[in-house]
């Protein structure tokens, strides 16, 4: 409290506080140039700033409570009234408990009760009457900082005033990040203006500011760097692969150095979260290393408690089982974090590989620091040749290992992890004399660096964190916000101003967006990998969002077609009534047979031809065939109707089955509606068909299947790069198919293109299936600036879901009308008035 | 106190900074924030003050609140001594 008192009695320093809020000008700046994260964090990072511009001049007895109530302010305006009041009241209950008189034992009874009660909730398994958007944040929330806040109410001299209690548990950023350090309530209190308090902030500045870097190379390596394993062809793509997984976790880094950045601002003088993860030298380093707040409560909380009781067995056995106890703990720990931001508890073989192979590793690596000691000096100390080459080399192949172990936790399956180390048998003799100069160049570069290093503390020119200028910072922060605008970034030629775009972009990657697209066909659970950005784009995701596409109107046929909308039904979803008619097309009703003068057009297409989150009568197609049909009755005694065949999750080779089954529609036109990766989904469909050993009726395709090979007891990654060099000749064979069956019905082929509702890799791989449909005969119509002028919050369904909702479906329906109109006889076959 | 000191120091020279300049180890030197005790170091210089010192440590004592300095460390044998 001394040091406090001391504190509070600062003068305030105009020029210091100035100079902060200037520094802290330029981060929303940045955090909104450059899209960092969310708007919702755009939204506190604004309330954080302007918070502290108070917060400096509040007298120091009243700084922690007012950190509090800032929190809860936060927490309402990102989460709006009813699901704060909520939070507010579940928090204070909890409070109420832990600030009681009752028995320690009792409160824990008390809380561990009422956490069952939540986690009922939580589960589903009795209905919650609150707002659903509550769980993530209040998960997050209670669910390690009430476990460390209870130990330390244990063992504390005196109970906590009730401001750190708020502060502590609603501690601001983390309404906008679920995903959060594991603050311990002792470091949280005691750290507390513990040191001028200046530069308390600076470093706040300077973490922050690190975070945000750690973000933006985040981006280039998600965007740039990271491929699938179906991608690994040669042994550099291997090594990409390796260390583009273990590099994602920048983003964790990035983020826990902008929240305790942020914590630093209201005086929290805490540790760094991460330390020089990258340059771990051992096991145990890297354990030490990498979240640190992680590592420090399972310390605290087990692994100390579990080695007291145990010692009696001597020290190297007490080791090994607090070792052990401690990572099965992670890894339960893993499934208990999931199931409060997700309300599932899964149990994935690959965090048990991971943990388990790490625990191994990191026992092996404590015993022989317990037997050998680690070997540390106080001052700086003079390396030699030998030590720096010993040192570099022990963090490359840290580093190695754990890029392999990383990868394997993220892998689809072993035999695909495994299967992508083939390519290094194709290592040629050049390869390895490159690899092997690298080595070296390496070797010198970490020689170097060490030297300069340790010159630095020698002389005394190194400072710390919490002493260091702010020079850095400063030019980092101008640097980042000069090169977010447009007329600057362009000037350094195209390749700067692509990365620098890139980095600007908030959107998910090539490999995201197919797994996003894969996941309504897959279980949630599966994408719980902490540095996926899809992860996080899920747990946004609610629960019952709309449920898998079709669900509960799907009709299992048991052919190649595997389905088909059930007949005559009505199903009531969260966007309102999805019916289907007689012939089990979402569509009004129509005869088997047309009406004289009527033009009978087939629609195949999937979800969003099928209106995939849309009621009934806000459909391109329906809106489209009642416009066209406006427009003949002016002057023409034709009309049209668009049978609309589509399914949600239909892929290519599955319009054939379904042109087939039109056949007795009498149609007179097909159009074929296309999605963007035409040829990842008919090699996907196929995959899947040979998989589940699904009887395949056509020959040419069975041709293709005896070609590339593919069997069903193959691994799925191995069937899928087995398969990519038949790509355009499986879409090449199905367009020709779907032309040969066209011509047989004597109706003319019209293929479109329905745009992404934002861009993406699709684009180029869209070119080359306009090229085989343009080849195999098809009318093909451009659909391609039909989003124009539009963002894509305007026109998708949510952040989670990128199918067009009602305004994109309009915007389709305007490009197709426009297009048929402007050539009728190119796509109607006639003219529109006789 | 003065006897307890210098052994903790002895020892924490010998066991955790081997050939390093004993003025360089202050009674007040950071020794979890620094890294001279890890979680293994923690772990022996537990065995080591309860050996020695006939003391019993108990697990949230572990934390720099207590063993954080040779000061604090000093300060904990001490309480518990003349408890």
């Amino acid at each position: 409290m001394e040091k406090a008192t001391s504190t509070a009695l600062q003068p305030i320093k105009w020029l210091k506080y100035i100079f902060l809020v200037v520094q802290l000008a330029f981060i929303v700046f940045i955090v909104h140039r450059y899209a960092i994260e969310n708007n919702a964090f755009f939204t506190i990072m604004i309330f954080i700033s302007v918070g502290f511009m108070v917060h400096y001049f509040i007298p120091i007895q009243h700084r922690m409570f007012s950190f509090g109530l800032l929190s809860m302010a936060g927490t309402a305006v990102i989460m709006g009234w009813e699901p704060s009041l909520w939070i507010f009241s579940i928090v204070a209950v909890i409070l109420l408990i832990c600030r009681s008189g009752l028995k320690f034992s009792y409160k824990v009874g008390l809380i561990l009760a009422g956490s069952g009660v939540l986690a009922v909730f939580r589960a589903d398994i009795m209905p919650f009457y609150g707002p659903e958007a509550i769980w993530p944040i209040l998960g997050s929330m209670l669910m390690f900082r009430l476990i460390t806040f209870m130990y330390d109410l244990k063992h504390a001299k005196k109970i906590p005033t009730f401001g750190q209690s708020v502060a502590y548990f609603f501690m601001l950023p983390n309404v906008v990040f679920p995903l959060f350090p594991v603050v311990d309530f002792t470091n949280f209190t005691r750290s507390h203006y513990n040191g001028e308090r200046h530069k308390i902030y600076q470093v706040g500045v300077d973490w922050i500011t690190r975070g945000i870097i750690h973000l933006l190379i985040y981006r280039i390596v998600y965007y740039y760097m990271a491929i699938s394993p179906s991608d690994v062809a040669s042994p550099s793509d291997l090594m990409q692969y390796l260390s583009s997984n273990f590099l994602l976790y920048l983003r964790v880094s990035g983020l826990f150095h902008i929240i305790v950045g942020c914590l630093h601002l209201f005086g929290f003088n805490l540790q760094e979260t991460h330390h020089l993860y990258y340059l771990s030298a051992s096991f145990t380093d890297f354990w030490r290393r990498i979240n640190i707040y992680w590592k420090d409560f399972m310390m605290k909380v087990f692994y100390y408690p579990i080695f007291f009781r145990l010692k009696s067995l001597g020290m190297t056995k007490a080791i090994v089982i607090s070792t052990i106890i401690v990572f099965f703990l992670t890894l339960a720990f893993h499934s208990y974090q999931w199931f409060w931001l997700r309300g599932q508890f899964p149990i994935i073989w690959q965090d048990a590989v991971f943990w388990g192979i790490l625990g191994c590793l990191v026992i092996i690596n404590s015993l022989w620091e317990l037997k050998k000691g680690k070997g540390q000096n106080l001052a700086a100390k003079v390396w030699s040749v030998k030590s720096s080459v010993i040192y570099s080399t022990k963090v490359l192949l840290t580093f190695t290992c754990i890029c392999t172990l990383w990868s394997l936790w993220s892998a689809e399956s072993w035999l695909g992890w495994l299967s992508m180390f083939k390519v290094l048998g194709q290592l040629t003799y050049s390869e390895i004399f490159f690899a092997l100069a690298i080595f070296a160049g390496y070797l010198i570069c970490g020689y170097l660096l060490q030297i300069w290093t340790r010159k630095r503390i020698a002389g005394g020119n190194y400072k710390g964190a919490t002493d260091r200028r702010p020079y850095t910072t400063v030019c980092l922060l101008v640097l980042m916000s000069v090169m977010s605008i447009g007329e600057v970034y362009t000037k350094f030629g195209p390749d700067i101003a692509n990365t620098i775009a890139t980095m600007r972009a908030g959107k998910l990657s090539k490999l995201d967006t197919q797994a996003l697209e894969k996941g309504y066909y897959e279980e949630l659970v599966r994408v719980n990998r902490f540095n996926s950005q899809l992860w996080e784009v899920y747990m946004k995701k609610p629960a019952e969002w709309l449920q898998n596409p079709g669900a509960d109107l799907k009709y299992y046929t048991g052919d190649f077609m595997q389905y088909e909308l059930l007949k005559s039904t009505s199903s009531s979803t969260q966007y309102g009534l999805m019916t289907t008619n007689q012939w089990g097309m979402r569509d009004q009703e129509y005869p088997l047979k047309a009406k004289p003068n009527t033009l009978r057009i087939i629609l195949l297409g999937a979800s969003i031809e099928t209106g995939w989150g849309v009621e009934d009568d806000e459909t391109f197609e329906g809106m489209l065939e009642s416009e066209l049909n406006q427009l003949l009755s002016k002057g023409s005694k034709n009309t049209i109707e668009i049978l609309n065949l589509s399914a949600p999750g239909y892929k290519p080779l599955q319009q054939l089955p379904v042109l087939e089954k039109s056949q007795k529609f009498n149609p007179n036109m097909i159009y074929y509606a296309a999605s963007g990766r035409e040829m990842m989904r008919a090699a996907s469909f196929l995959q899947e068909s040979v998989k589940n050993a699904v009887d395949i009726p056509y020959p040419g395709l069975r041709d293709i299947v005896s070609k590339a090979n593919i069997t069903a007891d193959m691994d799925a990654t191995v069937m899928e790069k087995t398969l990519m060099p038949y790509r355009a000749e499986l879409l090449a064979w199905l367009y020709n198919e779907l032309a040969i069956k066209a011509k047989e019905m004597r109706c003319k082929l019209v293929w479109f293109l329905v745009p992404g509702v934002e861009g993406g890799d699709w684009e180029t791989t869209a070119e080359q299936s306009t090229e085989l449909a343009r080849q195999a005969g098809f009318e093909i119509l451009n659909l391609h600036n039909v989003y124009q002028g539009y963002t894509v919050n305007d026109i998708a369904l949510a952040e989670w879901d990128k199918h067009p909702n009602k305004l994109g479906h309009r915007l389709l329906m305007d490009g197709l009308f426009k297009e048929i109109t402007g050539s009728p006889e190119r796509y109607l076959g006639m003219k529109i008035s006789d | 106190m003065e006897n307890i000191t210098s052994e903790l120091k002895a020892y924490i020279l010998s066991e955790f900074l081997p050939g390093e300049d004993a003025s360089n180890l202050e009674d007040d030197t950071p020794l979890i924030s620094s890294g001279i005790l890890d979680s293994l170091a923690t772990l022996k210089l537990v065995v080591f003050l309860e050996e020695k010192y006939n003391v019993k440590i108990a697990p949230h004592e572990t934390q720099e609140e207590y063993i954080g300095s040779i000061a604090n460390i000093v300060t904990l044998v001490e309480s518990k001594l003349s408890a």
